[in-house]
């Protein structure tokens, strides 16, 4: 395992202890799943609930992460963050993405020896579409373009 | 040589040292993945690609080889996707 993925395990491993159901979500769902591009940040896509913010908490200090308060009550993002690690907990994607639904459509991916919920890349490029940042754009480019060649294989492979 | 052979050599650096080899390559450990076995990797890469392109002329080739290389990587070779902020650049 690379570097990254070390550290992308101990988060699923650390999620798993506090009990906090996610979804892997933005740039490194992207990664697993063949889009070509790096991120600073791991986002994970949660369901908003005042026991899984308590959860986020605990996740936060089992990893000696602060948290990033902007307007907690208000804010559709926590992020926990330390030194070598930035966690973006997302409560809400696009308007008609909900958690169940995602989730219905997202893959297991082994990572090490944990598996964890990475959501499907069409979900993430209608959420990115959604958000429309301008440090999207080239992402999406990358996104659309590889389903097209993902999907192109699978129906040549069958 | 081949125009492909030629192309794998222009990725490689030209015949060139492992240490460009390692440049190129990115997210692969060099010393679990020998240079033949990523030739080889590249090597079937670069045939898939040729497909794709008569297919997705409008697909930067560029691009295209970075997802056909990321889309057929070995799971076990590692990937790398996290920048890290090193004074003022981020690196991987």
């Amino acid at each position: 395992m690379s570097p990254d993925e070390v550290l992308l395990e101990r988060v699923i491993a650390t999620l798993r202890k506090v009990k906090l159901e996610a979804i892997l979500v933005g740039n490194v769902a992207s990664v697993l799943q063949g889009v070509p591009i790096m991120t600073q940040d791991i986002d994970l896509f949660v369901r908003d609930t005042e026991l899984n913010r308590k959860k986020i908490r605990l996740f936060a200090e089992e990893l000696g992460l602060s948290i990033f308060k902007r307007d907690e009550a208000i804010s559709e993002v926590i992020t926990a963050e330390g030194h070598e690690l930035v966690v973006d907990f997302i409560f809400r994607l696009s308007h008609d993405q909900k958690f169940e639904s995602v989730r219905s459509r997202a893959k297991r991916v082994k990572i090490g020896r944990h598996y964890c919920l990475v959501a499907d890349l069409e979900d993430i490029l209608k959420a990115k579409k959604a958000a429309n940042r301008p440090k999207d754009q080239a992402a999406l480019k990358l996104i659309e373009d590889t389903l097209r060649i993902r999907n192109y294989l699978q129906r040549k492979s069958k | 040589m081949s125009q492909e052979e030629n192309y794998v050599q222009a990725r490689l650096g030209g015949g060139g040292n492992g240490i460009i080899l390692l440049q190129l390559s990115g997210d692969i450990e060099m010393d679990k993945v020998s240079r033949k076995e990523y030739e080889k990797f590249l090597r079937r890469c670069l045939k898939i690609e040729k497909e794709l392109h008569q297919v997705f002329p409008d697909i930067d080739r560029h691009d295209l080889h970075l997802i056909v290389r990321s889309l057929l990587i070995p799971r076990k070779w590692g990937r790398k996707f996290l920048l890290r902020k090193r004074g003022q650049r981020y690196v991987p």
